[in-house]
């Protein structure tokens, strides 16, 4: 036990005085802070909709208001373009001057809608839709034929999309892979340079065994990644939901990294291949977290990537506060592939070394 | 009971096709100063590493203070010190830490980083990184680091290779000191000259194979050729060199001749060489 301190003392030392991931790592943290507490707190959960002309009739003024949107009136239909274009209201509408009559008269009534440079065709699809639904429902309550359909939803499971989260919550749980990942590469450098500077046969000239070694950098790997992981889930005010979860799934998240680590490790030669192989990894391992900021943007087959389970596991916890239950299979899939990974790297290591 | 330190018994080992070391056999006395010298792709450097268990033998054993070092390698290497050719020490640390942290891995109490430092001429440098030494102080700190642990036998390999005078001299006293206390010190390397300085014996080495193995004076009385080498000014001006091979019945006869029947300017004599040796048995240089 004394040589495995004495061995994560060195590399902690290394791993300080390598100037370039010591301040990549300080900035990353930091930064990730900065950005979480300058991003809004609170989801915006109402549309912003602005609509032309002002005057339009009282009855659609009516059924309009009565939808959960916020709905801004133009008298100049330029100044509404403009402000659309600019993104300040998510879709804009003309109406003709005559709508109501045009409604009532059933003739054919055109509507259209401006969106902002950027709306995903997904969004705008739905956007049409909706829209089509409120003046088709309007239509027929101006001709005194109201559509009365009483709606009840639920989603099965957890509705990771439905409840309104802030962006930056939504962002926490990749904000924390990304760490890790950068931890993965500190940790990569850090063994290929002892192998490619010969360090580690001196190493190995003493009384030291490879398991030994191994050991060592894997709770250097480990302790580096999940300590970052813990100060960004402080300071960002999410331990505190889960802290016995939270820290078992980063446990488990650091073993993840630290075995693809040794991975990277025994394919790269020195920092820039290790960042050139890390980089490759960084974004199969980044997926995972796009799925959490766009909830249904992408389908089944993230689930295949293992660091899924670190950033999912990590959105239900701080966002929806699942508890051990909840994660039971999320924490099992983690330690297996850790396991898994950590065990293949060091058999490539070792077949390196040898 | 063996009382070597080293025993190589039909070493043998394989990288795919090429044999690198083709049943190689020798054994190194407790206290004494060995030398292994080959040109490069010998198979001097796989042997080394067969010996401190870096390599597994194909075939044979190699036996360190009586453990299999196959069988033992950390018993092995608690005792004995190794120095590598190219200089792979923690660079962003100091010399003083980098001997603390190999002293900490043996296991030793109370050690004296600068004590040792001051040994090999580095002392008031320990503080220092590493990356800002010399490469003489580099291979110092490198033969210091193999010292920590007072090995019984200390491996080193090419140690004075591209250095100054002064630091090739340090390191040849140390090892004079080492094996006068005790240590079996086994030297790689491609200085013949070193290695007729400081070895009790040496070994050559070609395509895997020992071709000769005996102390240097009793290589260079059996192979050796001594010589004089006379040069002559000849009827126009000009000077010739000749070669006379010493210890031959007619040496004494040619002599006489030459200094009776023409004007010798200089007379120089010269002993066979190691590196002469070794080129008799592989045809070759050492570089």
């Amino acid at each position: 036990m004394n040589i495995i301190l004495t061995l994560v003392k060195k590399d902690l030392a290394l791993f300080v005085r390598n100037r370039f991931f010591l301040m990549i790592t300080m900035l990353t943290l930091v930064a990730y802070i900065l950005v979480y507490y300058l991003m809004p707190a609170d989801a915006e959960q109402r549309f912003k909709i602005g609509i032309y002309p002002a005057d339009i009739s009282s009855t659609i003024e009516q059924e309009l208001a009565a939808r959960d949107m916020d709905i801004t009136y133009f008298d100049d239909e330029s100044a509404l373009l403009a402000a659309v274009e600019a993104s300040t209201y998510r879709v804009g509408i003309v109406l003709p001057r005559s709508v109501a009559d045009t409604m009532t008269s059933g003739a054919d009534t055109t509507v259209t809608a401006y969106y902002p440079p950027g709306i995903p065709a997904d969004l705008n699809q739905a956007f049409n839709d909706l829209l089509s639904m409120i003046f088709n429902q309007i239509s027929y309550a101006a001709e005194d034929h109201p559509i009365n359909i009483v709606r009840h939803e639920e989603t099965l499971g957890y509705d990771l999309a439905g409840k309104s989260l802030a962006p930056r919550d939504r962002m926490l749980p990749m904000f924390a892979v990304l760490l890790f990942m950068m931890e993965t590469l500190a940790l990569a450098n850090l063994i290929a340079e002892e192998i490619e500077r010969g360090t580690i046969r001196a190493l190995l000239m003493s009384p030291l065994s490879l398991n030994t070694l191994f050991a060592s950098k894997a709770i250097t790997g480990i302790g580096l990644g999940l300590v970052q992981a813990v100060v960004l889930m402080l300071l960002t005010g999410k331990l505190g939901i889960h802290p016995f979860l939270i820290l078992t799934l980063l446990l488990l998240g650091a073993l993840l990294v630290t075995g693809i680590s040794f991975l990277i490790a025994s394919v790269a030669r020195d920092m820039m291949s290790v960042i050139s192989w890390g980089s490759l990894v960084i974004i199969v391992l980044g997926i995972p977290s796009v799925s959490i900021m766009f909830p249904g943007t992408i389908s089944n087959w993230v689930e295949l990537i293992p660091s899924f389970y670190l950033v999912d596991g990590l959105h239900r916890i701080v966002n929806f506060s699942a508890g051990w239950a909840d994660m039971s299979q999320h924490l099992l899939i983690l330690l297996v592939v850790g396991m898994g990974m950590l065990v293949l790297g060091t058999s490539v290591l070792r077949s390196k070394l040898r | 009971m063996n009382d070597s330190s080293i025993i190589a018994d039909q070493l043998v080992y394989r990288y795919k096709e090429l044999t690198a070391v083709d049943h190689i056999s020798f054994e190194v006395a407790r206290g004494e100063v060995f030398s292994f010298l080959g040109p490069n792709g010998a198979g001097k450097s796989t042997t080394v590493k067969m010996l401190t268990g870096e390599l597994r033998p194909a075939q044979g054993k190699a036996t360190l203070l009586g453990i299999d070092v196959s069988k033992q390698p950390s018993k092995v290497h608690a005792q004995i010190g190794v120095a590598f050719e190219i200089a792979n020490l923690y660079e962003e640390m100091s010399g003083i830490e980098n001997l603390n942290l190999f002293a900490q891995l043996f296991g030793i109490k109370h050690f004296d980083a600068n004590a040792l430092l001051a040994r090999v001429g580095l002392d008031g440098r320990g503080k220092e990184h590493v990356s800002n030494y010399s490469k003489g102080m580099k291979q110092r700190l490198m033969i210091a680091r193999a010292l920590v642990n007072k090995p019984r036998i200390l491996f080193l390999d090419e140690p004075t290779d591209g250095l100054d005078p002064v630091s090739s001299e340090t390191i040849r006293g140390i090892i004079r000191e080492e094996a006068n206390n005790g240590t079996t010190v086994f030297l790689t390397t491609h200085n013949m000259v070193e290695a007729d300085k400081v070895s009790n014996r040496v070994a050559f080495i070609n395509k895997g194979k020992i071709v000769a193995l005996d102390t240097p004076h009793k290589l260079k009385q059996q192979y050796g050729k001594r010589a004089l080498k006379v040069e002559i000014e000849c009827p126009d001006g000009t000077l010739e060199r000749h070669d006379i091979v010493l210890d031959q019945t007619e040496t004494p006869q040619v002599i006489h001749d030459l200094f009776a029947n023409q004007r010798v300017v200089t007379v120089h004599s010269e002993e066979a060489t190691l590196e002469d040796i070794f080129i008799q048995f592989t045809g070759r240089g050492l570089t």
